[in-house]
């Protein structure tokens, strides 16, 4: 919404979730802002940089192919192209502000920084969290 | 979208599907219908009346049902979820209502449709698939005669994506049991049958992808709109904290401890097993976590888990207070495992949890008091408080198998049928089930089972302001003039559409400045509070004016005998009740503030056409 000015979760905005089962489990994507980043390193144009300030992970829309191998590559699900323009959609983190946390009630969505866990320590969290969801739904008797 | 609709909020576009030619065509809404009937609520309610001609049967190919988003479905604003379903009830042979929440909602203003109308009858099972502005009828047999969910991950794969959002019915709907419902995704647009009315058009499931985007006027005013809404849910003990942490159950021993809490069909208002099967314990027990609907602040929903015992191993999306209370209170039920078992089950069949546990109640009854025996319910010992028999009779229900077939035709119907005076333990109004909200303890709440468009419905008015000492809960005064200006709110909220938990933010009693200001930061149509109260009115009246087109006049408004004949029995409102006399003042004050006819109950000539109605002014008095 706030990137695009109207409401359109399910393709536009840059976290969102998914909807695995029934009775549903509820999972996130959102962008870990891992360092270094499968996105980055495995970008064919290297339109995915890093802000020199902050090293917040960016895309520079306009040398963006729309290739979709930052989709592929990213331990969370968490990338996606924008529908009409055809770029990476990457959280940006409002600048410093994100929305997201403003709007997240419960609380659970927070930044806090991991020093030192880049790539490879994504893939296990992943990995663990996969193994998490589909548990949860197992031994759900059914009719 | 290439050409915009007017006002923000709207796609702008309704989807006709007739199910006979196996065709489908988006219509266009017009500015003035947009303005005079706001969306939901008031949409479906102008198609209804418009397009079902009276005294039709609800079964027959010319009933349709209406699924209809409002304006802000789909939006930053808390509640944005929600989606109505309408139909000509197949319970009450009236007009009937039913809202769920989930994702449907959402997913269909992304697909370019407000709202679907289904009509005629399909040759044989078929579902829908709504992908984007693609459209098609495709063959259900593979998945008739699968449960709800069975159902919707059949589609999925059939798909051969889980991305759509899906609304089907289970084997209830498919065997016309009347009190089938709408599973959509795990929500439940529960009440009326309409469930039984997609059955009869061969209709199973509707799956739904949407692409697009909502635009409304000024995005930054509907985001300070919603951060003061989100600011008030906050600060809400309700909404800001019970709810979050207990969910609806959390109401349950609220209740009983004010002697309102339906049990053993209504017999009594105080449960001695309350502890044992409210938010505490169902929190400590069973929750898991706690989920939302789209858009939604207030998290009420617990995903939930049995671990142990002999109902291990179920996962249930609730119970909410109303399965708590139907399928637990309403049946001395204190097992709060089998209720999430039951209630499970009657998502999976795809039966409305309310009416199902007072048709159970009603069979106990009956059953206790020697008008159903052994031999009629095949063995089972149906006492009240008998936790397996609970589970049995769902199945029953919703497989429509032995005694389960006669209750599948709901209270009344049932009643009926056993005859030998069982009518008298039958808790209905109009023919739908009450629900979990106390007539004799709460006089405003109770005009809304009388007189309601729905009957046993506890939104036709609300428990809300009485239940939590806003309106003083022990007088009738006032109470006609309070249930009018509570159905106009409830329609004006249902067409907006929010939740009706947002009552306690946007305005209890009547419809308010907060209404209005959602309206119009969403649609930028500028109403005046005015407009808006009048629209309230006029989609609550032209709901009476269908059902009056079916026959219902003013002996119709009226509760069940037990409510009018025996006082609550014990706790803190013993002696309460709603004597005839009592009824007979608060109906004559609500008729006359509804500006109704005080003798037949009908809408008079005047305030139809005040309201707009010239229509249907003369077609009641041609």
């Amino acid at each position: 919404m706030k990137h695009e000015g109207k409401f359109g979760p399910s393709r536009l905005s840059r976290i969102w979730i998914t909807l695995i089962d029934l009775p549903e489990i509820v999972v996130p994507r959102v962008c870990r802002q891992c360092n270094p980043a499968n996105c980055e390193q495995n970008c064919p144009v290297n339109a995915i940089v890093r802000d020199p300030e902050t090293s917040i992970l960016m895309v520079k829309e306009e040398e963006c192919t729309g290739c979709g191998v930052c989709v592929d590559v990213c331990p969370f699900d968490a990338v996606r192209l924008h529908p009409e323009k055809r770029v990476a959609l990457l959280c940006d983190l409002c600048e410093g502000k994100p929305a997201c946390i403003k709007y997240c009630v419960p609380g659970a969505i927070r930044i806090s920084a991991v020093p030192g866990k880049g790539v490879e320590e994504a893939k296990k969290l992943a990995k663990i969290w996969l193994e998490g969801v589909t548990s949860q739904t197992q031994g759900g008797e059914s009719l | 979208m290439s050409e915009e609709f007017k006002y923000g909020g709207y796609v702008g576009k309704i989807l006709r599907v007739n199910l006979t030619e196996g065709k489908s065509r988006s219509e266009p809404i017009s500015e003035g219908f947009a303005r005079n009937y706001i969306g939901g609520n008031g949409f479906g309610a102008r198609i209804l009346y418009d397009e079902v001609k009276p005294r039709i049967d609800p079964f027959s190919p010319e009933n349709k049902v209406v699924f209809m988003t409002g304006p802000v479905t789909g939006t930053i604003i808390p509640t944005a979820a929600r989606i109505g379903l309408f139909t000509k009830s197949p319970l009450t042979g009236l007009f009937f209502d039913s809202y769920a929440g989930g994702h449907f909602g959402a997913e269909l203003k992304y697909a370019g449709f407000d709202g679907i109308i289904v009509e005629g009858r399909a040759e044989k099972p078929a579902y829908l698939w709504i992908d984007d502005g693609n459209v098609e009828v495709r063959d259900a047999s593979g998945i008739w005669g699968k449960t709800t969910f069975e159902s919707q991950k059949l589609v999925w794969e059939e798909l051969g994506t889980e991305e759509p959002k899906i609304a089907c019915i289970g084997p209830a709907g498919e065997k016309l049991v009347r009190v089938a419902c709408t599973i959509l995704g795990v929500r439940a647009a529960g009440r009326g049958g309409h469930g039984a009315v997609l059955g009869s058009k061969n209709l199973k499931a509707i799956a739904v992808r949407g692409s697009g985007s909502i635009r409304v006027p000024d995005i930054e005013a509907v985001e300070a709109f919603a951060n003061e809404l989100i600011e008030s849910i906050k600060a809400n003990p309700g909404t800001g904290r019970s709810l979050p942490e207990y969910g609806t159950p959390g109401v349950l021993t609220a209740n009983n401890d004010l002697g309102i809490l339906g049990t053993r069909n209504w017999q009594a208002e105080v449960f001695e097993g309350a502890e044992n099967i409210g938010g505490e314990a169902v929190r400590k027990k069973i929750v898991v976590k706690s989920k939302a609907c789209f858009a939604c602040p207030i998290n009420c929903t617990k995903y939930s888990v049995v671990r142990a015992g002999p109902y291990a191993n179920t996962i249930d999306e609730g119970p909410e207070y109303e399965t708590l209370f139907s399928l637990g209170s309403i049946l001395g039920n204190d097992c709060v495992e089998s209720v999430a078992r039951a209630d499970r089950l009657c998502d999976e069949y795809g039966i409305d949890t309310i009416s199902t546990g007072l048709i159970i109640g009603f069979a106990m009854e009956c059953y206790e008091n020697g008008i159903l025996t052994k031999k009629d319910t095949g063995g089972l010992d149906l006492r009240f408080g008998n936790h397996e028999a609970v589970v049995k009779m769902v199945e029953a229900i919703g497989n429509r198998e032995g005694l389960g077939d006669i209750l599948a035709e709901g209270v009344k119907r049932a009643a009926e049928k056993i005859g030998r005076g069982s009518e008298k333990y039958a808790m209905h109004s109009k023919g739908c089930e009450i629900a979990g909200h106390s007539a004799r303890g709460l006089p405003g709440n109770a005009i809304g089972y009388a007189a309601g468009t729905r009957g046993g419905s506890h939104h036709d008015s609300r428990p809300t302001a009485e239940r939590t000492g806003k309106v003083d809960r022990k007088t009738i005064e006032g109470k006609g003039r309070f249930a009018k200006n509570i159905n106009d709110m409830k329609s004006i909220m249902d067409s907006i559409i929010l939740c009706q938990l947002m009552e306690v933010i946007v305005g209890l009693l009547d419809v308010t400045e907060m209404h209005q200001r959602c309206i119009n930061v969403i649609t930028g149509m500028n109403l005046s509070l005015a407009d808006v109260k009048r629209a309230g009115e006029r989609i609550w009246t032209l709901e009476r004016a269908f059902n009056v087109r079916e026959g219902i006049r003013r002996k119709d408004d009226w509760l069940p005998r037990r409510f009018v004949e025996e006082p609550i029995p014990e706790g803190v409102s013993k002696g309460m009740i709603i004597k005839p006399e009592d009824l007979n003042k608060m109906l004559d004050e609500y008729y006359e503030a509804r500006g109704w006819d005080q003798k037949t109950g009908i809408p008079l000539k005047e305030t139809l056409l005040k309201l707009d109605l010239n229509g249907v002014a003369k077609e009641l008095y041609q």
